[in-house]
């Protein structure tokens, strides 16, 4: 048996390693490499060129780009190409009888398919040469994202590998070349189209999933299985086509086994690529994993694991198809699954094609026919429910230089939302609603001065508000946190020292400006001001020290400059530290991209809560949408200030834009909380940030641009003449 | 009693309806030259490929030194087949090719000994692809020796050669016999006569002579002329 063993390996190696010479010095495989590397040059030149200033960020956002490009553009090539390598190793082979010359000299068909296969993955491996060149060029002048990299190329050696397998499962099947050829060129443009399409098919799946009661099981326990991990769907579909191959070609087999197992691979097959429902293969170690959350975020979640909760997601469908929704959905999906990975159970519920569901959930629920038509987040704990409408949280959608935004995003809106679930406290609030403050007015009416969603984002954080429509009231509810929002005129004498003694003994206070007018609140102004606020002109002040020294001064001058810190809001855990309580200014920088650029972060000067006329304001008396936020530490109690410029910035309009939901769900949840649920910091990442002068972009545009292509070019031409010519 | 080392019991192969072999039945005893003759679509091919157990029989069994070739991988040892086309791998070099087939045949010594013996040592270095017909005959050869299998199978293995190399061949066939039993399909009267110890007639899927070249002349000619023999069994069709 172990000399059995012995021998099939011996064969095996050494099948290998004749395919990996007839492959690698075939014409096929040399115009893919040549083309290859030209397309990677081509994008390394775009990628360079589009650099402002000599400054080349890389490891976020280009690079992200181009390994989530080449995922779908790679398989175009291999497509085409690989076809051409497998199709001459068995059904070439059968064309001309040494297929059958092979099995007479006492070949396994397993030793030559696995022979073959392995020096086909081997040549692709030669694809990753290219982008890890570019990359090892640029971490000579930064620190590289090696997990991001590890990742996009994991990514591109499965999809590879697996396109090779069904390269042999096609040639094995077929008896001439060409047939050979045109079949695994239909089935992998079919696969492909299906990639590239996906959620038109993965719609009617889910469909045929809910119409059949036998393939719901198997789909829902496949897609279980396979849906976080392509990688592994990607194995599975290699060892399915392999098998095939295998069963096809062996001659022992009869024609029925063959026919058996041949349909039993194929549909199984076909039913881990429904379920991936993806050809290209993603992997990422570095954002939606669990490793990307910050430390404090993983300890919550493992925490929250004992607890049993379960979350449901009722979506629509046409909120899945709605750009601006379905993009809240997408992200809300995101944060579920993160839930899933720490064994949380979800499940997702669609009102359209489970009514039944819909309607026991309803009437347990008591949820009107009008809820139904919004995404909702329903968590239950111990028998209980909340219900979170989804467009609500505060989430944006992923994308790839958004990474550890949306981690910080989770952190702050459905981890918050998750906790303050699990530990449920009322924090009294005190709302000035006088006759010159900003009126609440109805939820969602989107009215600009109303600010109807923000008092809904209070209510949500578990804030007890009691509105107060005198300023003697103000404190009788013996409040956590006062809000006072939209005030015209100075409050009382005796209120302003109540205030101070509210603040001295640790409490919050929420101030909105109606603009900046420092004549029309001086008593506030002067209160402030010991906590080191003031506002003066156009601008709302932060002096360099303060008591507590926890202050930063935030303005538009300023967010240009914080735009270069890199994707996430922090690139450091030392800017995080430094930041730490302003978390909610510094998001709101972050959060919204509406528009879609090839490189979003040169978009992330635009500032949420500068979005409203979509311009930075140039003039220096412009009125700024800013805010400050202090913490200060008097008697070992924190008390915290913010300070709105303009009280618009939490109105019914600007809180439709996520990236403001965000800063005001951050900004209630930092007044109101001891633990900073919105503040978690997100995991440190290094700087990456590159900087390169004249002479190495120019080598890069046309060493790497051109001269890699030329280089492989030369390359592979000296391979295919060195071996073809007569010694 | 010597077993015999090549054995074909009742063997029947069918495709479809067409029956292709029918109810042969012959052997070949160790150390002897055997030749199978027949004209074209005779079923010697098919024959040859249920020998070496490249296809299953739809009746009977094929045995080489007492092993089922259609059953045993083990049987895959004890012979070398020569098609009448060489299958060979026109990318690799002659000596990748022929290490190539001594690891598949778990074969361990050099390889420059046999393609000495087909004399293309000096062109060991060179593409299968540029050979000749002749060469790639001769390579083919060389590949069918490189374990020294105790039955050789050959296909044609004249094909192609030029006179020089015919001679040669039949000088080599003639070494070899005696340690190795050889099954030779060929059209070649001559070549039957020079070196064959037996032949075997198929003519329409069946057996219809099986005896010493000498006998065959005599049995159905006067004058014991080989060709007048076949003339005379297969017709001037044939």
């Amino acid at each position: 048996m172990r000399q059995a063993a012995r021998f099939f390996i011996r064969q095996t190696i050494a099948l290998y390693t004749t395919e990996l010479i007839r492959q690698g010095c075939s014409t096929a495989y040399a115009t893919l490499i040549i083309l290859w590397t030209l397309v990677c040059g081509l994008f390394f030149q775009v990628v360079v060129s589009y650099a402002t200033n000599h400054e080349l960020p890389l490891g976020e956002t280009p690079m992200s780009f181009f390994f989530r490009a080449s995922p779908l553009l790679l398989p175009l090539l291999l497509i085409v190409f690989v076809p051409h390598l497998s199709m001459d190793a068995i059904a070439g082979r059968k064309e001309n009888g040494r297929l059958e010359h092979l099995f007479i000299c006492g070949v396994h068909p397993l030793a030559l398919l696995t022979g073959a296969w392995a020096a086909t993955c081997t040549l692709l491996l030669a694809l990753l040469i290219p982008p890890i060149c570019f990359h090892v060029f640029l971490s000579i002048h930064g620190t590289a994202d090696f997990g991001r990299t590890l990742s996009a190329l994991l990514s591109l050696c499965a999809q590879s590998f697996s396109i090779a397998a069904l390269g042999y499962a096609c040639s094995s099947i077929m008896n001439n070349k060409q047939s050979a050829g045109l079949l695994a060129l239909g089935l992998g443009l079919t696969w492909w189209v299906i990639d590239a399409f996906g959620h038109v098919f993965e719609s009617s799946l889910t469909i045929v999933r809910d119409v059949l009661p036998l393939t719901a099981f198997v789909y829902d326990s496949a897609f279980g299985l396979l849906s976080g991990s392509s990688l592994l769907a990607h194995g599975i579909i290699v060892l399915l086509f392999l098998f095939l191959a295998h069963t096809v070609l062996s001659p022992r087999h009869q024609k029925r086994i063959k026919i058996i197992n041949s349909g039993l691979a194929l549909l199984l097959a076909g039913l881990v690529l429904t379920s991936s429902s993806q050809c290209t293969a993603h992997s990422d170690f570095t954002s939606t994993q669990e490793h990307a959350l910050a430390p404090q975020t993983q300890q919550l979640l493992r925490e929250l694991q004992p607890s049993g909760i379960s979350a449901t997601l009722v979506t629509t469908p046409h909120m899945l198809h709605d750009p601006i929704d379905g993009g809240i959905i997408n992200a809300t999906q995101h944060s579920l699954s993160l839930m899933k990975t720490y064994g949380l159970t979800v499940h997702e519920l669609d009102p359209g094609l489970d009514p039944a569901g819909a309607a026991k959930l309803g009437n347990d629920l008591q949820i009107s026919a009008d809820d139904w038509q919004r995404p909702l987040l329903l968590l239950r704990h111990s028998g209980s429910y909340e219900i979170i409408p989804a467009d609500e949280l505060g989430i944006v959608t992923e994308r790839d230089g958004q990474r550890l935004l949306a981690a910080v995003q989770v952190e702050g809106s459905v981890l918050a939302a998750l906790q303050r679930f699990l530990q449920p406290q009322q924090i009294q609030v005190a709302w000035y609603v006088g006759a010159d403050a900003r009126p609440l007015g109805d939820i969602h009416t989107n009215n600009p001065r109303c600010l109807g969603r923000f008092h809904r984002l209070c209510a949500q954080a578990g804030l007890s508000l009691t509105l107060s429509p005198e300023w003697e009231t103000l404190f009788t509810c013996d409040p956590r946190v006062i809000m006072l929002l939209g005030i015209h005129a100075d409050p009382p004498a005796e209120i302003i020292q109540q205030l101070d003694r509210f603040l001295n003994n640790g409490g919050r206070l929420c101030l909105g400006l109606d603009g900046i007018h420092p004549q029309r609140l001086p008593k506030l102004a002067q209160l402030l001001g010991r906590y080191g606020i003031h506002w003066s002109d156009a601008q709302l002040v932060f002096p360099a020290s303060t008591q507590s020294g926890e202050q930063v001064f935030l303005s538009s001058q300023e967010i240009p400059a914080l735009s270069n810190t890199g994707p996430s809001a922090f690139a450091t855990a030392e800017q995080h530290a430094i930041f730490a309580d302003h978390l909610v200014a510094l998001q709101a920088t972050r959060g919204e991209f509406k528009s879609l650029s090839l490189f979003p972060q040169l978009a992330l000067a635009e500032g949420a809560f500068l979005k409203r006329d979509g311009q930075l304001p140039t003039a220096s008396n412009s009125q700024l949408y800013s805010l400050v936020a202090a913490g200060s530490e008097k008697s070992h109690k924190l008390c915290r200030i913010t300070v709105l410029a303009s009280v618009d910035m939490l109105s019914d309009e600007h809180l439709s834009v996520s990236g403001n939901r965000l800063l005001a769900t951050g900004l209630v949840h930092w007044l109101a909380h001891e633990k900073r649920s919105a503040l978690l910091p997100p995991k440190a990442v290094e700087q990456t940030r590159y900087l390169l002068h004249d002479g190495e972009r120019a080598f890069l545009i046309w060493g790497i641009g051109l001269g890699l292509p030329g280089f492989s070019f030369l390359c592979m031409g000296y391979i295919v003449w060195r071996r073809r010519r007569t010694v | 009693m010597t077993e015999p080392a090549i054995e074909v019991q009742r063997l029947n192969k069918r495709f479809g309806s067409a029956v292709v072999l029918d109810q042969i039945h012959f052997s070949v005893e160790p150390g002897q030259i055997c030749a199978l003759l027949g004209p074209n679509g005779a079923g010697k091919t098919t024959l040859l490929r249920c020998l070496t157990g490249a296809i299953s029989p739809s009746f009977g069994r094929c045995l080489i030194h007492s092993e089922d070739t259609a059953l045993t991988r083990h049987a895959t040892r004890l012979f070398s087949y020569l098609p009448d086309i060489p299958p060979l791998e026109d990318s690799l070099r002659l000596d990748e090719y022929l290490r190539l087939h001594s690891t598949l045949r778990g074969y361990t010594g050099s390889t420059d000994d046999v393609l000495a013996r087909v004399q293309l040592i000096d062109r060991k270095h060179m593409l299968i692809d540029k050979l000749s017909r002749g060469q790639r005959s001769r390579l083919a050869l060389a590949e069918c020796l490189l374990h020294n299998p105790p039955v050789l199978i050959l296909d044609e293995p004249s094909a192609g050669l030029d006179p020089a190399q015919v001679i040669l061949l039949r000088q080599l066939l003639r070494d070899l016999s005696g340690d190795h039993t050889i099954l030779l399909a060929t059209h070649n009267l001559a070549e039957v006569e020079a070196v064959c110890d037996s032949l075997v007639v198929l003519i329409d899927g069946r057996v219809r002579f099986q005896g010493t070249p000498t006998d065959f002349a005599k049995t159905f000619t006067d004058n014991g002329n080989i060709e007048q023999a076949w003339l005379a069994l297969a017709g001037a069709g044939a």
